[in-house]
């Protein structure tokens, strides 16, 4: 967690936050995306990713793993919007190891990437979802 | 009586009538051929033919019969006594053999019960017979009643023998106690009469020749004695008178004393009829002198003895001397009347013993006792007729009085035999002799009452001999009839020998025969079914075989079917060579397949599945079942056994386990995925950041190894994911071992952990003991805990997809429970409907989608806990289902 806020705080605006549960991958993750040139946060717990998200209106995409230990992805997206003021857009993408998990009709428009990741599609998914929160 | 009977067969009672009337006549005409015994016994058979149709006749009738053929004992003793006794004899018999009894037995019964006391009453009450011949009799007629009975037996067996086959079967077989009896007693009985009959004449003979030769040494003497005596007188009294005339004496003096005790007188008479001389009165009157006088007077005549009747006083012939005289020229005779008993006293100084019941008789016309002698013999004598009586000088004369009846048996006892002789000197008279045949006869009569007492003794020990060793050989037989009758099959057709004559051994030979074909015709089904079975044995998948077992222990093979060379390449003899088995076996199902079949018991069915060389060298799975039983040898024990190729089954179960692995590899496939997924994602994000860097130039070695490390350690993640699903690639092949159950539930929730925990499924193993081991391989422990895990995890989701969002827990326990080991795994899923439950262990049982299960897990997981020797169950529970394990602790 104290990672994570310190790098929010690193960057000053985040155009990104990534949440997964698997602290390991967090730093690869970040340093993937700023070489491809995006400002990310990471995040590990996502009890506390929608706070972020809401803290740093910077962020337009929130990329989120599913099967997650105390929170799962689906219902970070449920709240994160619940929770958005009015007039603000975020864009989300699933991030998922799990090849069979189900999504529910409500974010079924969610583009889901399955780990390990085509690198290039989810580069061009984050552009256009940026894209369309400007 | 063939005849009998064809003739008469309208009415059975009036047929009966007249056989039985025939048969008495015949039985009537064989009775007038009586067997002389000597003394006066007969001993008659006609009854024997009676007896003969014990079986065949009705009571009344063959009394009836033995009432007519008796009749003949009237006729022949001149009493009825010996016709009833006879009678009832034959009814008693008739009567209590139809209950079975021997008729010999019944006989002697009868003579003990019955005969005995009516002879005591009839012949010795009602006849007065004297003792000795009273039990003569009663030991001759029971002897002749029973040598009667047996003869009839005889006659029966004989008409049985010689009946043609097929013929009068109703006439029924003679049981082995008669047959025995009858046997024992002809055997002593029938040449006993015979040497009697041939004996009896000429000891009678003998006797009769002794009582002559006494006769007549008694006659001589008397005779000569009286001759001398008479002459010697004659002298005496002529030489006396002769003196008194020449002394002119009257003869007032008397006899002098030596003649006065024998004479009582003497006058001397002329032919005138003067008396010349005379004692004092003789007692004799004087015509009487002179009639014997006038007779007797003159030279040339010889001296005389006359009789004469005395003088009124007693009606006695007196002796009187008369001596031829010449008294003074003139022809005179001397007369003189003998003195009362003077003979018998003459008679007694010279040989008493030879006067006995001797008599002088003049002109056998009065007769003159010569000793003290019974009145009542010499009234005998004198009814016997003169003619007769002469008779006596040239022969024997037997005379009896006859005082009951005519039976020879008392003729004989009071017969007398007499003998008359001439007296020398004494022309007219003789002397005549009567002697008892009495002693003879009752030495005789003791002698046969010896025997006859000695042969009823016989008939009587017989008939308890016999009836015990009949009875005991009657059970005997009957064991054997019985014996036989088990060989028999019920029902069969009952054979028959006919000339078999007792219904003992009839009755077995019937058996024995029905047995014998009973066995011929089993014989001959067995063969078949023997070559039946040889067919099916030989052409049947299996190998049948049999052995002995010693010492609970597999001992020779006695039988092995065919199929073994078809099987595993042996032929039978190289089976039957000792060790081969244990050769064969393979070495690690050895010890195994000993603990097995090294405790055979009586009753017991054993049984292992194991693998055996075939003779090319590689090894087959047998499934060998072995039922063992009892042998009639005791303590021995003989096995059968049936050994099947299983080879395919075995291929079969372990492709299906496999399949089953596979199953179970799909249903974690998503949970296996995830976790694969989140190394392969580091990786990838991690060496395409690498080469980006490096790409652009930034080739900061530490940074560098630090994120390669990072990369390999994850790789090593993976691997070890991949290393915990080795079950599914794995086909079982090392030794069972021990292994500890939390060791082996721990491994399985490695496996399964990422599933359960993508599905939400809890897993509860706080109650896993550690250190409960049983003898198993681990392996197929672990697809048992995995196939159950993984049905609680599914019905678990079944319930979270039918709307029930409480979270999915699973609950493991390990225990020791005394001898066992015990695992349950408990879910809170949709347990398992009772309609299903008894089914859930059946191959390819599914209540899955065609995709989600094959329907073998629980059938395998049972085989695999059944072959380690263990139980698995299910049941519900309030939460949901829950599956206990038992197994056996490893020691």
């Amino acid at each position: 967690m104290k990672i994570v806020t310190e790098r929010a705080g690193q960057h000053e605006a985040p155009q990104i936050l990534l949440v997964d549960d698997e602290e390991d991958i967090l730093p690869e993750y970040q340093d993937f995306l700023e070489l491809e040139g995006f400002e990310s946060a990471m995040c590990s717990n996502p009890e506390e990713a929608a706070q972020i998200a809401l803290d740093h209106p910077s962020i337009g995409l929130v990329i989120t793993d599913l099967r997650m230990g105390k929170l799962d992805g689906a219902s970070l997206i449920r709240r994160l919007r619940a929770m958005l003021p009015r007039g603000r857009h975020v864009e989300f993408i699933i991030l998922t190891g799990d090849a069979t998990s189900h999504v529910n009709d409500d974010i079924a428009h969610i583009p889901v990437f399955i780990k390990p990741a085509d690198t290039d599609a989810l580069v061009a998914e984050i552009r256009s979802a940026l894209a369309r929160t400007q | 009586m063939t005849i009998g009977m064809r003739l008469v067969p309208v009415n059975r009672q009036a047929r009966d009538i007249v056989i039985a009337l025939v048969l008495g006549a015949a039985g009537f005409l064989l009775n007038m051929l009586e067997f002389q015994l000597g003394w006066g016994l007969h001993f008659i058979f006609g009854n024997a033919l009676i007896f003969a149709f014990i079986r065949a006749l009705r009571p009344q009738s063959l009394m009836l019969a033995a009432s007519v053929s008796s009749l003949r004992s009237v006729f022949l003793w001149k009493h009825p006594w010996a016709w009833l006794i006879w009678t009832i004899e034959a009814g008693f018999i008739a009567y209590l053999s139809r209950k079975k009894a021997s008729p010999v037995r019944v006989d002697v019964l009868f003579w003990v019960l019955i005969g005995t006391p009516l002879l005591i009453i009839s012949y010795g009450m009602v006849m007065d017979m004297d003792r000795l011949s009273l039990l003569l009799v009663i030991a001759k007629q029971a002897t002749n009643g029973v040598l009667n009975v047996v003869l009839g037996e005889i006659i029966y067996l004989a008409a049985l023998s010689l009946k043609a086959p097929g013929q009068r079967s109703d006439w029924p077989k003679m049981p082995i106690e008669s047959f025995l009896m009858s046997l024992l007693l002809a055997i002593i009985l029938i040449p006993t009469t015979a040497y009697l009959y041939i004996d009896a004449p000429s000891r009678e003979q003998a006797a009769r020749a002794r009582v002559e030769d006494a006769l007549q040494k008694r006659l001589q003497i008397t005779g000569a004695i009286v001759g001398t005596w008479v002459q010697s007188r004659a002298d005496v009294l002529g030489m006396f008178v002769d003196g008194q005339l020449a002394f002119s004496k009257a003869g007032a003096d008397g006899l002098p004393e030596s003649l006065g005790r024998e004479f009582a007188g003497a006058s001397v008479v002329d032919k005138t009829g003067a008396t010349l001389w005379a004692t004092a009165s003789s007692g004799i009157p004087h015509s009487a002198l002179q009639k014997l006088a006038s007779e007797y007077a003159g030279s040339g005549k010889r001296v005389h003895l006359a009789a004469i009747r005395g003088d009124g006083k007693t009606s006695e012939q007196r002796p009187v001397l008369v001596i031829p005289f010449e008294a003074i020229g003139r022809p005179a005779a001397i007369i003189a009347p003998l003195r009362q008993g003077a003979l018998q006293r003459l008679l007694s100084e010279t040989d008493g013993q030879a006067a006995q019941d001797t008599f002088l008789t003049h002109d056998f016309a009065h007769f003159l006792p010569l000793s003290q002698a019974d009145p009542a013999s010499v009234r005998n004598l004198q009814g016997i007729p003169e003619s007769v009586r002469r008779s006596a000088l040239n022969s024997n004369l037997v005379i009896s009085n006859v005082a009951y009846g005519n039976a020879i048996m008392s003729d004989l006892r009071d017969a007398r035999m007499v003998r008359a002789s001439a007296v020398a000197g004494l022309p007219d008279w003789a002397v005549f002799s009567v002697s008892s045949l009495a002693p003879e006869v009752l030495k005789g009569r003791e002698g046969q009452l010896h025997l006859f007492t000695a042969l009823c003794t016989f008939a009587l020990l017989v008939a308890l001999f016999a009836s015990f060793l009949s009875k005991r050989t009657e059970l005997s037989f009957r064991q054997l009839a019985q014996s036989a009758a088990d060989l028999a099959v019920l029902g069969t057709r009952r054979e028959k020998i006919d000339s078999l004559v007792v219904a003992e051994l009839n009755e077995i030979s019937g058996k024995i025969a029905s047995a014998g074909s009973t066995v011929s015709r089993e014989r001959g089904a067995l063969a078949s079914y023997q070559r039946r079975l040889d067919s099916i044995a030989k052409h049947a998948p299996i190998i049948v075989y049999a052995l002995d077992v010693r010492d609970h222990k597999k001992a020779e093979l006695t039988y092995v079917s065919e199929a073994l060379e078809t099987i595993l390449g042996y032929s039978r003899g190289e089976a039957a060579t000792a060790g081969w088995w244990s050769h064969a076996i393979h070495p690690e199902d050895y010890d195994r397949c000993l603990a097995v079949f090294g405790n055979l018991q009586a009753g017991r069915v054993v049984e292992a599945e194991y693998r055996l060389r075939h003779k090319l060298g590689h090894y087959v799975w047998v499934y060998d079942t072995l039922a063992v039983e009892a042998n009639s040898a005791p303590g021995q024990c003989e096995a059968v056994g049936v050994v099947i190729d299983i080879s395919d089954r075995k291929a079969a179960a372990e492709q299906l386990m496999q399949a089953d692995k596979m199953a179970s590899l799909g249903r974690m496939i998503s949970g296996t995925a995830h976790e694969l997924n989140q190394p392969l994602n580091f990786i990838k994000v991690a060496a395409t950041n690498l080469r980006e860097h490096a790409r652009r130039g930034r080739l900061d070695a530490d940074r560098f190894i630090a994120r390669l490390d990072n990369i390999l350690s994850h790789v090593n993640r993976a691997s070890a994911i991949i290393l915990q699903m080795r079950v599914f690639g794995r086909i079982p092949r090392e030794t069972p071992s021990p292994v500890d159950l939390k060791a082996t539930v721990d491994a399985v929730l490695t496996m399964v952990t990422p599933q359960l925990e993508l599905d939400g499924t809890r897993v509860d193993t706080s109650e896993c003991g550690s250190g409960v081991k049983v003898r198993a391989l681990a392996i197929l422990l672990e697809q048992v805990f995995l196939n159950l895990i993984l049905n609680a995890n599914d019905a678990i989701r079944a319930r979270h997809n039918a709307g029930d969002p409480k979270e999915g827990c699973i609950k493991v326990s390990v225990a020791r429970r005394e001898w066992l080991a015990r695992v349950t795994i408990e879910d809170n899923g949709i347990g398992l409907s009772s309609d299903i439950l008894p089914l859930i262990f059946e191959p390819f049982f599914t209540t899955k989608l065609p995709k989600e299960g094959t329907g073998l897990g629980l059938s395998i997981s049972y085989g695999i806990v059944r072959d380690l020797g263990g139980t698995i169950r299910a049941e519900n529970t309030p939460q949901g289902a829950r599956f206990t394990i038992d197994l056996p602790l490893a020691e």
